[in-house]
């Protein structure tokens, strides 16, 4: 069986679109893949600046739109997210310049709150089954996430950016088992490319929102959400093993552990994030015992 | 290198006197002060060879820079007089106590293409440069404003009890330049416009010795500083608000403590920890005792350097320029009562 591949290039968003090109086609290349449209799954997690790395940053998505428009010519782009339990992204696209770089590239905002949806069967670990908007099951599916630690997670990369797909709002009630939550969101939708972009990205143990901004200049890609978010796990100095979400995604069969690196090598690229473990510490134990509790 | 120093005051006996006589390759080649008997015994004290009761003729000797440490009011003409001389220029801050006086030395200072410093000594301390990299590096996000602090006693225990300090412009001119520095350098713009309130909190001190100044910026960025000689306290501290968090910068005890999210029980005691283990370390060193007169040989060297590599000082007559614009209309609008725009100086 072939390995994954996972391309890792350094970046900043004054040439972001030079080296998304490179890191694109070092992880095998966008095709539509028969698909008639794209959907772009872009990270608006909360009311925070572009320059907080919490969410995707406009020039990341301009670049991208841009590359797309060379290689897949006049195919309808949508870019879609989900309400979130703090956040409002119909608000959030238009606060933070979004909207004239959708103008731009003829590309459509859709909320997928607010999309039509239909029931999936998927038999996973929480959910027997999932809403899943239809537009996502009729495009090729693009996972354009962030670079970030996270409170309960400790990564949040291209799975848990896929897990914002699911259109009910307050997904704050899924906390409980998150891990399990993430891995049927990407049972029922998964990506069709994912990239990380990580030039500024997130640290400290408050994120995805509220965590230290890091100037770390990467840009991760693959066509594997396992694969790119093991590689990023690495490149944040955790082992993917001991991520929840990562290590259940691979059990679930999406996708693979086992992946070549390209373009920068791992020593090169992997820093500290500032992830204490001591602070992350009680929110270990909190979640051991109410899973002890639970039971 | 020669150096004259002019003034023995305070500044010149506590910071550049034995700092110079601590650098190699230095040599204070004469002292000037109108007080004759004390440029004698200051010398005396650190074998300087001449002393002169009038500081053009220290000017008229063979030196390659000068120091003015006399009181503020004379900076310019000092400044002035040792460029025409062909002599580089350090000056104590403030530069000059206007911006008319400030634009003498910067046309003098470009016909003769010498270089003038400043003394913002407060730039040296690590904690300074450690926190404007932090913040270059975006960890603050965009930096939206400033909220700084200056808290010291009135000069006058262990300082020469100069009546120049009470009558120039008080507080706004004796410890603001230091802080209105540090956030210039932060915010890293010119000043627009500034909006003072300044009191005599002693009564009939006769000067400001208690004042708020509201800079707004060019790029956008505000900042409040407050200094006072009133508080009782001794502190130069600055918080930097950002849209990625913010960062607390206590200068005197060279620390910096950066917020992001909520605030935990582990962050405060990592900020009582980190606080204490920087204040144990400036003392065993020796520096928190002299403060940050310790950074003049520092700011010297660099000086020196800066001459002999012909590059720029820093900080230079650009950073004195703008503290001196900061200064002059914080001083019109705590008299007047209104927003003073800097271009109109």
């Amino acid at each position: 069986m072939s390995k994954s591949k996972v391309a890792v290039v350094r970046s900043e968003y004054y040439d972001f679109l030079k080296n998304l090109r490179e890191a694109v086609d070092l992880a095998g290349g966008i095709g539509p893949g028969g698909k008639r449209s794209v959907a772009i799954k872009v990270n608006l997690c909360d009311c925070r600046p572009p320059e907080t790395g919490a969410i995707t940053h406009p020039a990341s998505l301009d670049c991208l739109l841009e590359y797309l428009r060379e290689t897949l010519g006049d195919l309808p782009i949508y870019v879609v997210e989900s309400n979130a339990t703090m956040s409002r992204p119909n608000l959030l696209i238009e606060w933070f310049g979004f909207t004239r770089i959708l103008k731009r590239w003829n590309a459509e905002w859709h909320n997928l709150s607010e999309e039509r949806t239909h029931k999936k069967d998927i038999n996973g670990r929480r959910f027997r089954s999932v809403k899943v908007p239809v537009i996502l099951d009729e495009s090729l599916v693009i996972n354009l996430s962030k670079l970030k630690t996270h409170s309960l997670t400790k990564i949040s990369c291209s799975l848990k950016n896929q897990y914002g797909c699911i259109p009910f709002s307050r997904k704050i009630r899924f906390h409980k088992f998150l891990d399990d939550a993430i891995v049927d969101a990407n049972v029922a939708m998964p990506p069709d490319f994912c990239i990380v972009d990580g030039v500024i990205a997130m640290g400290g143990t408050q994120g995805p929102a509220l965590g230290v901004p890091l100037h770390k200049r990467l840009l991760v890609a693959g066509k594997d959400p396992v694969a790119v978010d093991s590689a990023c796990a690495r490149v944040m100095r955790f082992n993917p093993y001991f991520i929840g979400h990562i290590r259940k995604a691979w059990e679930a069969g999406v996708g693979s552990r086992n992946y070549e690196l390209l373009g920068q090598k791992l020593e090169t690229v992997s820093s500290d994030f500032e992830f204490s473990r001591l602070d992350h510490l009680p929110l270990r134990v909190a979640r051991i015992v109410r899973r002890w509790t639970r039971a | 290198m020669r150096v004259g120093v002019v003034g023995a005051g305070a500044i010149a006996t506590k910071a550049h006197i034995p700092a110079l006589s601590s650098l190699e390759g230095v040599e204070v080649a004469g002292l000037a002060d109108a007080d004759l008997s004390k440029a004698n015994a200051l010398a005396k004290k650190y074998k300087i060879a001449k002393t002169y009761k009038d500081y053009k003729d220290l000017l008229r000797e063979e030196i390659d820079i000068v120091i003015i440490c006399a009181p503020s009011s004379l900076h310019a003409r000092i400044a002035v007089d040792a460029l025409v001389e062909g002599k580089h220029v350090l000056v104590e801050k403030p530069l000059a106590m206007t911006v008319s006086e400030a634009d003498q030395i910067r046309d003098q200072a470009r016909n003769t293409k010498l270089k003038v410093g400043v003394v913002f000594n407060y730039r040296y301390y690590p904690a300074v440069s450690m926190a404007l990299a932090k913040i270059r590096e975006g960890r603050v996000g965009h930096v939206t404003s400033i909220v700084g602090v200056s808290h010291t006693r009135p000069p006058m225990m262990g300082w020469a009890p100069s009546a120049w300090f009470y009558s120039e412009g008080g507080v706004i001119d004796d410890f603001g330049p230091h802080l209105f520095d540090l956030t210039t350098l932060i915010a890293n713009s010119d000043p627009l416009r500034v909006t003072a309130v300044g009191r005599d909190m002693a009564g009939s001190m006769g000067c400001v010795n208690q004042a708020q100044v509201f800079t707004e910026f060019k790029n956008g960025i505000s900042a409040m500083s407050d200094v006072s000689w009133m508080v009782g306290t001794r502190r130069v501290n600055s918080t930097i608000y950002g849209t990625g968090g913010d960062m607390f910068l206590d200068v005197i005890c060279n620390f910096t403590r950066e917020t992001h999210g909520e605030v935990t029980p582990m962050d405060d005691l990592r900020y009582l920890l980190g606080r204490s283990s920087s204040i144990t370390k400036l003392a065993r060193s020796g520096r928190l005792f002299f403060g940050a007169l310790y950074y003049h040989r520092t700011l010297i060297q660099e000086f020196i350097a800066s001459i002999e590599r012909n590059q720029p000082p820093s900080p230079g007559l650009d950073d004195g320029v703008r503290v001196v614009q900061i200064c002059q209309a914080a001083r019109i609008s705590a008299a007047e009562g209104r927003c003073v725009s800097i271009d109109d100086l």
